[in-house]
């Protein structure tokens, strides 16, 4: 007779948050069958071969995989696995196999495990958790020679699909856990693995719940048992029984809840309690931004990166290139407005042949944005005729990034008008109307705003680069990264400098930095007097949710006070109330 | 022979997939490239050396190279080095 089963509660480190529900899926990747015995002289040629072909089929093997990726994490996934093959050809792990199999006649399993323990033992030496979580890589890769070898070179078999199942393993390679979750994969179990490995990171953005650092899960839980994650608290239950079950019930309600409430107001308009209206805009750079920015119903898209375009390569693209490319931009928004930025790259982001500007002691503050393009008066010719060619086919707005200066603009101002004549001579097709806005994330932008007004249709303002010159830190160095705050006085009186500059000269304003995406900020931006926020399509329906929960009439009345704040505690303490 | 201080810039050191985009750019030369840091030596055309080498952030590095086209690798590596390898903000 069978045990009733027991319930067993497990402790791990969440990776990505969640719950789930769901049937075991066990994997016991890290057993493979190691041949001990002593190999045979005259054998050494056969399996040094075979070795060989184990290689060969899996380099065919992750090609295959990359080939078959699509979608927004693409992109990653694919650096992810070149780096996988790199390590499948480095003479480190090849070569020692291969030693090992010659002149301590082991079998080819068994020399890949011995070199396998002789790597990831010396990366488990390393202090930094970030890259010694990178023994999960070579352990993926080692994996799937280990299964290559053992199938004889013989196609993998395709997995079923996976709907409603928890993925209970040692670790899983990121490849692999993209294919599981397209097939239905609702939870991961790991007994190794850290929130610092790439699947890891993967799950977060799959939104696939994961709990790492299960000892124990694999010996006990078995194909088909049912299993509850419960991430946020790091905690695996194996049977549960009612009570956990009930529990996963209601913060299920709960989460369906907030996702019936944005879908309802998927596409409608961000009000506040006392019903003004707030405008919600998508920043983006490719396709896949653009289309999330229809899908949650973007008013437009507020700031368009054109970076990308000129990255990563070794010739500029011409002017029908970048044509094409804000042209798909705007016919893909239907009719509402894209705002496109010229180049915005500095000494630090500058990259390849044709656009390297050399090393600058400090890029910060060097050779970007604007000045950069005024520098290359050809290059950004052609950067602002293929962005006016484009407005024939939905309304486009361009945007003038690092502007510090009246005379830039003035000059940009210039240039484009003499593009604007050649084109209209040559009968192309442009809008009768094309603004021209600046950016502001200078602070001496900032205290020009009124006179940039005379020369500027839009303002925008970048928070994060503003941020980091009003309180000289920067955000990526984690020595002054307490320094880098948002909630800074300084740095609210300056946001409210420039939307009373803007409200003065009539000149509709925007934020497009991190703050306009974080719920924790509406609040504070509304109260400085904004009403056009440009945020990462993700953030809209969370900031649109918030938005419904203010009262910008009350919060206006408060600005006064946000204004006087002499320091953080007191932003905070009016924020929380 | 040439060689070049340099310091690791970029937010998370030399992990997986910068080391590949450092392999993929000195295979390119003929020249031998190798990385000193505390007192070790690695091939940095083997990811797996570079990947051990758990050079996080900060941390200084120096850039040998050795063979005919080494002045042009040294620069490229010194670039890929300052564009943080191109991952962006």
């Amino acid at each position: 007779m069978k045990n009733a089963p027991i319930r067993t509660e497990w402790e791990g480190t969440g990776a990505a948050r969640g719950m789930a529900l769901g049937r075991a899926r066990v994997v016991y990747s890290a057993n493979p069958e190691i041949e001990t015995a002593a190999l045979h002289s005259s054998a050494i040629p056969n399996e040094v071969k075979r070795f060989e072909t184990a290689l060969l089929v899996t380099r065919k093997e992750l090609q295959t995989l990359s080939e078959r990726l699509s979608g927004a994490l693409a992109r990653d996934l694919i650096e992810i696995i070149e780096a996988h093959a790199l390590i499948l050809d480095d003479p480190d792990l090849t070569d020692g196999v291969i030693a090992l199999i010659r002149n301590q006649n082991l079998y080819a399993t068994a020399a890949l495990e011995r070199q396998r323990d002789l790597l990831v033992a010396a990366f488990d030496t390393i202090e930094d958790p970030y890259l010694r979580a990178r023994r999960d890589d070579i352990d993926h890769v080692v994996q799937r020679v280990f299964a290559a070898l053992q199938r004889g070179g013989a196609e993998p078999a395709r997995s079923a699909s996976a709907e409603g199942e928890i993925l209970v393993c040692e670790t899983v390679a990121p490849a692999d856990l993209a294919q599981l979750h397209y097939q239905g994969l609702v939870g991961v179990v790991a007994t190794a693995s850290s929130p610092y490995s790439h699947t890891a990171i993967l799950a977060r953005s799959f939104r696939l719940p994961m709990v790492c650092g299960v000892k124990g899960a694999l010996s006990l839980v078995h194909d088909g048992d049912p299993l509850l994650i419960d991430a946020d608290h790091g905690r695996v239950i194996h049977h549960p029984d009612a009570i956990d079950l009930s529990r996963l019930r209601t913060q299920q309600k709960e989460v369906d809840r907030a996702e019936k409430r944005r879908a309802r107001q998927k596409g409608g308009v961000a009000k506040t309690r006392d019903g003004c209206i707030i405008h919600l805009h998508a920043n983006a750079d490719d396709a896949e931004t653009i289309a999330i920015a229809r899908r949650v119903g973007a008013d437009s898209i507020g700031l368009f990166r054109t970076e990308f375009l000129f990255m990563r390569r070794r010739e500029l693209p011409d002017e029908e290139e970048q044509f094409r490319s804000y042209r798909d931009a705007v016919i893909a928004m239907g009719g509402q407005p894209v705002t496109l930025r010229t180049l915005d790259l500095g000494a630090d982001k500058a990259i390849g042949s044709p656009l390297a500007i050399g090393i600058e002691e400090n890029p910060a503050l060097g050779l970007r944005g604007i000045r950069f393009s005024l520098s290359r008066r050809t290059l950004f010719a052609t950067q602002l005729r293929a962005m006016l060619r484009a407005s024939g086919f939905g309304p486009v707005r361009i945007l003038l990034p690092m502007v510090s200066s009246v005379d830039e603009v003035r000059v940009t101002r210039g240039l484009f008008e003499e593009c604007l004549a050649d084109l209209r001579l040559a009968r192309t097709a442009v809008a009768e109307q094309v603004p021209l806005g600046v950016m502001i994330e200078v602070p001496a932008a900032v205290l020009i705003a009124g006179e940039l007004a005379r020369f500027a249709d839009f303002f925008a303002v970048g928070s994060n680069d503003l941020a980091q010159y009003v309180l000289a830190a920067d955000r990526n160095n984690a020595a002054v990264v307490s320094q880098y705050d948002p909630l800074h006085p300084a740095f609210v009186r300056m946001l409210y400098l420039v939307f009373d500059a803007a409200k003065q000269a009539k000149c509709p304003v925007s934020v497009c930095g991190e703050i306009a995406g974080d719920p924790a900020y509406t609040a504070l931006l509304i109260a400085l007097g904004l009403t056009d926020f440009s945020m990462h399509p993700n953030s809209i329906p969370y900031v649109r949710d918030t938005i419904a929960t203010l009262n910008r009439k009350s919060l206006r009345a408060k600005a006064p006070r946000f204004l006087h704040a002499a320091d953080r505690e007191t932003l905070r303490g009016l924020l929380a109330v | 022979m040439v060689e070049q201080e340099i310091t690791v810039s970029n937010k998370l050191g030399l992990h997986a997939r910068a080391s590949a985009k450092l392999v993929q750019l000195t295979s390119r030369f003929s020249s031998d490239v190798f990385l000193q840091c505390r007192g070790r030596e690695i091939n940095a055309k083997s990811i797996m050396g570079l990947m051990l080498l758990a050079a996080g952030k900060g941390t200084v590095l120096v850039v040998r190279v050795d063979g005919d086209d080494q002045s042009d690798a040294l620069a490229a590596v010194i670039d890929l080095f300052q564009r943080k390898f191109d991952e962006g903000e």
